[in-house]
């Protein structure tokens, strides 16, 4: 359609015939609701398809061995059993190595938030001489593979004494949450519109005070979000984390998962892999679910922009 | 970028504004520095000293096995481009990269398609569905790849597999015993779906909270005007997600360049010559044989690779950054 | 301006970063060469590393705890171990060695994989210590070999082996009609030939399970066939696999592979024991302990425990086995280990004859004078223990490692498996690849 008659039809639309307008909304909607019954179905249908692998997961780490290692899959536990999660939880260094996980996916995400943060705000707020070559630096970091730095961190960890420690592979993990950080936190303030810390800034806000109070607040969700992402890419980081850290006590869970798997001398535990990767996804399931609500509706409601 | 909707100074800002900006024209003294001054020290520390360490071992001799690298290569000697030119003489390597770009594309493109379309079906879905919806992604999100890769692998066995019960069981089918990597191609097939099925979520979460940011007074506005809702979708929607959709876009060549996980585990350890992407072919080449020199130089190729591939979206970047 | 002096402080920080690299380089470069060590008792307030697969963990903890139990009260040191994942494990290895903190005191290697390692100067010289270390002299000569570097060094200490046997399902053999175990190849193939027509109803049924990347169970028939892996004169590699004999043994292989087997094609041998559980598989290769696998209660089906017997693998020849492939672990001294002399004490501990005794019970002892407390144990240790006497190994040689992580042996195989190449053409690009990995410097 041609930009004319969509300015004819747009006036009286908005201008004058109110009633005609809401009286096509009432009609629509119940057309509408045809359409949406059918959009719920497939809602409910890509439900299915995608939850069928955790729903697999779930029931394997419900099943009996005996179950589990059967010709015809079981679609079902049908002899229910929490031995395989009485196993795991039971098994001190899954604990510790949960716990780990958790402290080092913190604070990894947390350095990054703030340190990312800071960098964003400059290249989004700021020009500055060397400014494109930080950018540049920012988006080509993350192209570096992992794997092929795995070696160099080792290296370089080892000399500052900081190999198979906590605080060694969180430095480590900056090498990919923080490019990340800064690279997504930079969209979410060039969002923000200038005029907003402009005006703070007429009104007599110094800097500080306008990052804190004006664009603090309204990068909150992006902050959620980005935090959230870098949380999943620490949490489930595997070559590092089995490279770098060196005890059993020190490991991250993802390595920990490994010990479900067939060794020469022994099969694969699917049931004991599937209840600990359970209970490892779960805390990243709350989170989630805890934030969701948030950053939606942080979004939503900061709808400022336009 | 989106750096420009707001990086111009709005032309209607008052006079005062104006002098207040000349007073400081466009650069802020120490302030930026500064600010990145934290990112600039982590980036040197734990990115350049790294990549510097690559780039140097690229150039140097392979040394037999692991020698060079216990002796902290102290003994290797400068090979110049040697490394480069066997590598880029090796027509597995070329196959290979022909394989990681298909893999790439395909991996990339599903994604954001399936991405856009949930994100879209969670708008017009009533709030249970969504919410079931929503709620089945996180979780979905959540799972490690290595764990979702063994389950992937598990359901699709030819032996024990669901997948293959399940077709089975529709009539006219016979999958019972089909063997789903004998055929590298359906072997990736399987694996884009685990990679797929792990990027999704991300993708149409976003997305969703993107289309969420439209006032809905605009969208009805068009559907008003009479607009179908391909035509609201194309006009409306879309340019408004696009620079979220840039950013993911971008990072989902990225990480699907790089994908690694999902295809080692799915060959338990041994992906055969036609499972082999960059990724693959560096570890099993380079970093699992401890050919470092071997496998930094693929490396280095693979990171110039794609920032090829993204050459595009980096000169849109800098030549926006220019306007500014 | 201001670009000029940011791009020289970074370079200053990288040169600054790159003179510390070097001088480090230099003085670790000095201790890793062939430093001996001799084994050391005065151990009061040291804390050694050992760094174990967990198959220990998971299947004799008691051995390694009454080993560290004995070493703790003779030295006055405690012990840390540290399990394992062989996932990767190289990676790990690779990058400890090569840095100077967090090196362990012992590490378990698979005996493919230490003679890279020994030609890298990992290990410390453990030859003058020898003498100390029980059974040396009776040790398994394929261990000793793999932990033996290029000028007779004994740089790794034999651990435990493992030797491969055919492992059958004697209630469907004996339905089948076959009474006796095979005593040749032809005689299995009769066998199968039976076994398979008993259970032709069956579609998922395999009589001989082989999976297509198996190369431990195809490389013995080469080796049985007379043919060999790769030679090497005048300091050259030359693949063999296209030799008439090395292509004799593949398409023996082959048979059980695609004659006898089904849905393996593209699987390696990880899982065959839980699938042997499920009830469709006449027979397989595996180690001695896989019988313990096969019907273990978690992973496994405990009901097939009365049902399941071994033999060793039949040859050309009636009383000429197939040579089986001689798996197993090395433990080794790293040589930048903090604790050296304490270490090797520990495996001296971890290796003598009353921890082996104890080890007898789940796979094959370090040395030939215990091989019949371990063949005493169970009906499937006789056949190890038989097949333990004629086994193969691979080339002996650093870049072995590489043939085995580029996976140019299971390539081939499966694509022999699968159909998609020729027995010759498979063994011609596999013998390119592998002259090529193992003459490159």
């Amino acid at each position: 359609m041609s930009t004319t008659t969509d300015h004819v039809a747009t006036v009286p639309a908005t201008a004058a015939v109110r009633p005609t307008d809401q009286s096509a909304r009432r009609r629509r909607k119940g057309h509408r609701s045809y359409a949406t019954g059918a959009w719920n179905a497939l809602a409910l249908a890509l439900a299915a398809v995608f939850g069928f692998p955790i729903f697999w997961m779930l029931i394997t780490s419900f099943k009996t061995s005996a179950d589990i290692n059967q010709l015809v899959p079981q679609f079902w536990p049908h002899h229910p059993t929490l031995g395989s999660f009485r196993e795991v939880l039971g098994d001190p260094i899954f604990r510790q190595d949960l716990a780990n996980t958790f402290v080092i996916t913190l604070v990894a995400v947390a350095i990054s938030v703030v340190i990312g943060f800071f960098g964003a705000m400059a290249i989004a707020r700021f020009r500055f001489a060397g400014r494109r070559v930080f950018v540049f630096a920012v988006l080509i970091v993350q192209m570096i593979p992992l794997l092929a730095l795995t070696i160099p961190m080792s290296l370089l960890l080892d000399r500052f004494h900081l190999k198979n420690s906590l605080v060694g592979i969180i430095i480590a993990y900056l090498m990919f949450t923080m490019p990340y950080t800064i690279w997504t936190l930079r969209t979410f303030i060039a969002n923000i519109p200038k005029e907003l810390d402009e005006a703070a800034m007429v009104d007599g806000c110094t800097r500080f005070q306008t990052f804190y109070r004006i664009i603090l607040p309204l990068v909150g969700p992006g902050l959620i979000a980005t935090s959230v992402y870098g949380w999943i890419l620490a949490w489930n980081e595997f070559v590092l984390a089995n490279t770098l850290l060196l005890d059993n006590s020190k490991q991250t869970s993802m390595i920990y998962l490994l010990v479900f798997q067939s060794s020469p001398t022994h099969g694969a535990d699917y049931g004991g892999l599937m209840a600990a990767a359970v209970l490892t996804s779960l805390p990243v399931v709350v989170l989630f679910v805890l934030f969701q609500s948030r950053i939606s509706a942080g979004l939503t409601s900061g709808a400022v922009k336009g | 970028m989106t750096a420009t909707d707001t990086g111009a100074p709005a032309l209607g800002s008052g006079p005062a504004r104006r002098s207040r900006r000349r007073r400081r024209p466009g650069r802020s003294g120490r302030l930026p520095y500064l600010l990145i001054l934290p990112a600039v020290l982590v980036l040197l520390v734990v990115v350049v000293w790294p990549l510097f360490k690559i780039v140097q071992l690229s150039l140097q001799k392979q040394e037999s096995g692991k020698f060079a690298l216990f002796h902290s290569g102290a003994s290797s000697p400068f090979a110049g481009l040697a490394n480069f030119r066997t590598v880029l003489s090796d027509s597995t390597f070329w196959a290979v990269v022909g394989r990681t770009a298909a893999f790439t594309a395909i991996n990339v493109v599903l994604s954001l398609l399936i991405g856009i379309g949930i994100a879209v079906l969670l708008n017009r879905v009533s709030k249970w569905a969504r919410l079931t919806l929503i709620a089945v992604l996180l979780f979905v999100w959540a799972v490690p790849t290595t764990v979702s890769t063994q389950v992937f692998y598990w359901l699709f066995s030819n032996q024990l597999g669901a997948v293959n019960y399940l077709l089975d069981l529709i009539p006219g089918v016979h999958m019972q015993g089909h063997d789903w990597f004998a055929d590298p191609h359906q072997g990736l097939a399987v694996i884009t779906a685990v990679v797929v099925w792990g990027a999704v979520p991300l993708l149409a979460i976003s997305l969703h909270a993107g289309i969420g940011q439209i006032p809905k007074e605009i969208i009805e506005a068009a559907r008003c005007d009479g607009a179908t809702p391909w035509q609201t979708f194309r006009q409306v929607t879309l340019p408004v997600l696009a620079p979220l959709l840039v950013i993911l876009t971008t990072l989902s060549v990225i990480w699907d360049f790089g994908v690694f996980n999902q295809i080692w585990f799915m060959r338990t350890g041994h992906p055969e010559p036609g499972y082999q992407t960059v990724g693959i072919y560096m570890y099993s080449t380079g970093v699992g044989s401890s050919h470092y020199n071997v496998g930094a130089t693929i490396g280095v190729l693979m990171m110039l690779g794609l920032v090829g591939i993204m050459i595009f979206y980096i000169r849109q970047l800098f030549r926006i950054g220019d306007a500014e | 301006m201001k670009r000029t002096v940011a791009g020289a402080i970074v370079l200053a920080a990288t040169l600054a970063m790159t003179a510390t690299g070097c001088s480090s380089s230099k003085s670790s470069g000095s201790d890793t060469s062939g430093k001996g060590s001799a084994l050391s008792t005065n151990g009061a307030g040291k804390t050694i590393t050992v760094w174990l697969q967990s198959d220990a963990q998971k299947g004799w903890p008691d051995v390694v705890s009454q080993a560290t139990q004995r070493f703790e009260k003779a030295t006055g040191a405690k012990v840390n171990v540290q399990w394992q994942q062989w996932s990767n494990y190289t990676t790990k290895l690779d990058s400890t060695f090569a840095g100077s903190s967090g090196v362990p005191d012992v590490v378990e290697l698979g005996n493919t994989q230490t003679s890279s390692y020994i030609a890298a100067g990992a290990f410390t010289d453990l030859t003058s210590s020898k003498g100390q270390f029980e059974n040396s002299a009776t040790w398994l000569q394929g261990l000793t070999e793999s932990g033996t570097s290029a000028d007779g060094k004994l740089m790794a200490v034999p651990y435990y082996a493992g030797s491969r046997v055919v492992i059958y399902r004697k209630d469907l053999w004996t339905k089948a009609g076959v009474t006796t175990a095979p005593t040749t190849l032809d005689e299995l193939t009769a066998d199968l030939d039976k076994v398979k027509a008993a259970n032709a109803s069956d579609p998922r049924f395999s009589a001989f399970y082989m999976p297509g990347k198996y190369w431990y169970g195809a490389m013995s028939f080469v080796y049985g066939a007379g043919g060999k892996i790769a030679s090497q004169s005048n300091g050259k590699w030359t693949g063999e696999l296209e030799s008439a004999q090395a292509q004799q043994g593949l398409t023996q292989w082959q048979a059980l592979a695609t004659k006898y087997s089904v849905g393996g094609t593209t699987k390696d041998e990880s899982d065959q024991d839980p699938i042997m559980a499920l009830g469709h598989t006449g027979a397989i290769l595996g180690n001695g302990w896989e019988v313990g696998a096969v019907t273990d209660k978690k992973t496994g089906n405990p009901a097939l425990a009365a049902d399941l017997a071994t033999f060793p693998m039949p040859g050309t020849a009636a009383g000429k086995y197939t040579p089986s492939f001689l798996g197993g672990s090395d433990l080794a001294v790293p040589a930048k280990a903090p604790n050296a002399g304490l270490g090797a004490a520990w495996v001296k501990y971890f290796t003598d004859t009353a921890s082996q005794t104890a080890l007898a019970k789940f796979a094959i002892p370090n040395t030939t004078s215990l091989l019949s407390v371990y063949e005493g144990q169970a009906q499937a240790n006789q056949s190890t223990g038989e097949a333990a006497k004629n086994t193969w190994f691979v080339p002996n040689t650093p870049n072995w490692a590489n043939v085995e992580s580029g996976n140019i042996l299971q390539n081939m195989l499966e694509s022999i498996a699968t159909g998609k190449s020729s027995v010759a053409d498979a063994a011609k690009a596999a013998d390119t690849q592998i002259a090529k990995t193992l003459n490159a410097s």
